[in-house]
């Protein structure tokens, strides 16, 4: 082997390790996935009847997929608005400094840090309807979970609460790049706090405001554990998101040809709305 | 009109530090104030606490008859340029200029034609549509001030608005701000640790130190007249000489001071006048002598003017030479420190060669070494 091309191909050796990894890992489950959608499954997940496109056309026509989408769309709007405000009214409001400011900085960080399911178990007892601490606060008498008009929001704002904490840092350090002194010059001009904010804060924050806003979505798109714990889909499949429709197709009716169909269908959405965002940044976010 | 009066105003940091302290000023209409100090000396805070950034610890600060240390800044009426421009870098330079009038609700017409109309009086015309990554210091610095005159304000503030420029584009944004100054007749209230910008751009110079206001005065005043030996030493450029000297009666009631440590006789006779105004002659006194670089001579100059019989025996050695077009200067050393003399160009001396100097007695300054004080200040002249 001459030098020239030993020159050519080293450095593709260097690829191996991660793309090792990334084929292990996403590769072959992604292709698999492809694979299985076409199929009809034994209960062991086996493919055993080539079906085509017909795992597809029974989603597209099932009643109960519609739900999902639905619920999923529902869930992902109020999840990633709830988040992406709270971590941004946390941020602002941390962005000056006071006493004390570690313990709020902190506690406004820390849902990042909690596991979905202890979080969900918290709730799971506040949310009681007999010894719960909302009901007792708000004095109302409410089965917030098993009620198929509360139940998607509840869990949808813990899981907006979850996701803040990233949300929060995402912002604070998104602030900390706004040049201080043109809110000086802008308090001299005259431009009063609610001015600033949206003619200098947001548009400071709008590089981030688009990377916050397409990691949310993407992450929504993939709660569960939450989901798992508190509703289980229910009541009345309120809460039947795709992820969750998935699972329980996949490991409870044994369909893993469905859930595949589901699983592609899902990664669909994903990338199409990310395609969208990336395809408006280039026009939106100006800087 | 715009009138501001700061009495006895204190910026206090916390219990130990005070940022300024005790600052008693009054600006008139029109005047072209500059305040200029070392960094740390207050300058940037006292402008921050006129327009409102920073909160007036003690004192009182009146702006046409109104107390005004609980106004917000809006409610001021100033407008300010800051040192590192602070244009919106989300806004095109028309969105920057039309800003402070925009939240005012101006008509979109009239917000139209006064931008167009600063535009032009500042030649920025050509970048309206640009936004500031897109723009040159020059060009940033102004905008910056583009979006303080539309507004009409009662008085500019402006903080350090030319120290991030060169050389070149300085000088000229200097004689540019004088022409606006000119054009617009609103005070104007300016920061600067520059000596050369605080002597050719105000009507009126507020020298600070370390919190406190040392002298207020009219450049030239300030020049020839200063209060203490930091005054002296701040304004001009090379600085002024100071020589510790010993106060000494000599034959036939003349008085000399003898330069100290230099074991040569080095000495300079006071002329009467100036002894009579110096108060204290007890000999043996300790002293400060300063002279500026332009008021010691070489031996043509001395004779032209007459003076060659003040001084004795000063004999330097030149260090160093610098030849700018329109003068020499000269360095030598004395007392461990070096000093600069300002000659005429035909002085011809080279680095290493020996010079014969001879102050200009009735240009120096006497300082005490105790107090810092200028022995010679003339309260009249302020």
């Amino acid at each position: 082997m001459g030098k020239k091309t030993a020159a050519k191909i080293n450095p593709y050796f260097y690829l191996v390790p991660s793309m090792l990894i990334f084929a292990v890992f996403l590769f072959y489950p992604f292709f698999k996935t492809i694979y299985l959608s076409l199929y009809k499954t034994n209960k062991m997940g086996e493919a055993k009847l080539f079906v085509g496109l017909e795992n597809y056309k029974a989603l597209l026509s099932s009643p109960s997929f519609h739900n999902s989408l639905k619920v999923t769309l529902i869930f992902v709007s109020v999840v990633v608005i709830g988040s992406m405000l709270l971590g941004l009214v946390a941020a602002v409001l941390c962005n000056k400094a006071f006493p004390g400011i570690r313990f709020f900085s902190t506690a406004y960080a820390l849902p990042m840090a909690i596991a979905s399911s202890s979080a969900a178990m918290i709730f799971q007892i506040m949310l009681h309807p007999a010894v719960g601490i909302v009901n007792k606060l708000l004095n109302l008498d409410i089965n917030w979970l098993n009620d198929p008009k509360t139940a998607l929001w509840c869990v949808a704002i813990l899981t907006a609460w979850l996701n803040s904490g990233i949300n929060f840092l995402y912002f604070s350090a998104g602030l900390g790049n706004i040049d201080e002194t043109i809110y000086e010059r802008a308090s001299v001009d005259g431009a009063s706090g609610i001015q600033q904010f949206f003619s200098l804060t947001l548009p400071g924050l709008s590089p981030i405001m688009f990377y916050t806003l397409v990691v949310n979505i993407i992450q929504a798109f993939q709660s569960f554990g939450q989901i798992k714990i508190l509703t289980e889909g229910g009541p009345n499949e309120s809460t039947n998101v795709i992820v969750y429709s998935i699972y329980r197709d996949a490991f409870f009716n044994y369909r893993f040809g469905s859930a595949a169909a589901q699983s592609v269908i899902l990664f669909l959405i994903v990338m199409v709305i990310t395609l969208i965002m990336f395809r408006m940044e280039k026009k939106g976010v100006k800087y | 009109m715009s009138e501001i009066a700061l009495r006895n105003v204190s910026r206090q940091f916390d219990p130990e530090h005070y940022g300024v302290k005790d600052f008693n000023l009054d600006i008139h209409d029109k005047e072209f104030v500059i305040f200029v100090g070392p960094s740390g000396c207050g300058k940037s805070t006292t402008l921050r606490l006129i327009a409102g950034l920073e909160e007036i610890t003690d004192g009182e600060l009146w702006i046409d008859g109104q107390l005004c240390n609980y106004l917000e800044p809006k409610e001021r009426g100033m407008a300010m340029v800051f040192q590192n421009y602070a244009l919106y870098p989300n806004m095109t330079v028309y969105g920057n200029l039309a800003y402070a009038l925009k939240i005012r609700k101006v008509p979109k017409k009239e917000i139209q034609e006064r931008v167009h109309q600063v535009a032009k009086i500042l030649e920025i015309e050509s970048l309206l549509d640009r936004r500031p990554s897109a723009l040159s210091g020059g060009q940033k610095q102004r905008v910056a001030i583009g979006s303080a005159i539309i507004r009409k304000p009662k008085a500019f503030l402006m903080d350090e608005p030319l120290s991030n420029l060169d050389a070149k584009l300085r000088a000229q944004m200097r004689v540019e701000l004088l022409k606006l100054h000119e054009q617009l007749g609103t005070t104007m209230i300016y920061v600067t640790h520059d000596q050369t910008e605080a002597m050719t751009l105000g009507t009126k110079i507020v020298v600070m130190k370390a919190g406190y206001i040392q002298q207020v005065g009219a450049p030239a005043k300030i020049y020839n007249n200063p209060i203490n030996l930091f005054v002296a030493g701040f304004l001009g450029s090379p600085s002024m000489n100071f020589f510790k000297c010993r106060i000494k009666a000599e034959a036939d009631n003349r008085v000399a001071l003898v330069m100290e440590e230099s074991g040569q006789g080095k000495k300079f006779y006071l002329s009467d006048p100036l002894t009579k105004r110096m108060g204290i002659t007890a000999n043996g006194r300790q002293v400060i002598l300063g002279i500026r670089p332009e008021d010691i001579y070489d031996e043509d100059g001395a004779r032209e003017l007459g003076i060659m019989d003040q001084t004795e025996n000063m004999e330097e050695i030149v260090v160093n030479r610098e030849m700018t077009g329109a003068e020499t200067i000269l360095y030598f050393d004395e007392q461990n420190k070096t000093h600069a003399v300002r000659l005429k160009p035909e002085n011809k001396t080279q680095t290493g060669d020996k010079i014969k100097l001879y102050f200009d007695m009735e240009k120096i300054h006497i300082f005490d070494p105790e107090t810092e004080k200028n022995l010679l200040y003339r309260e009249e002249v302020q």
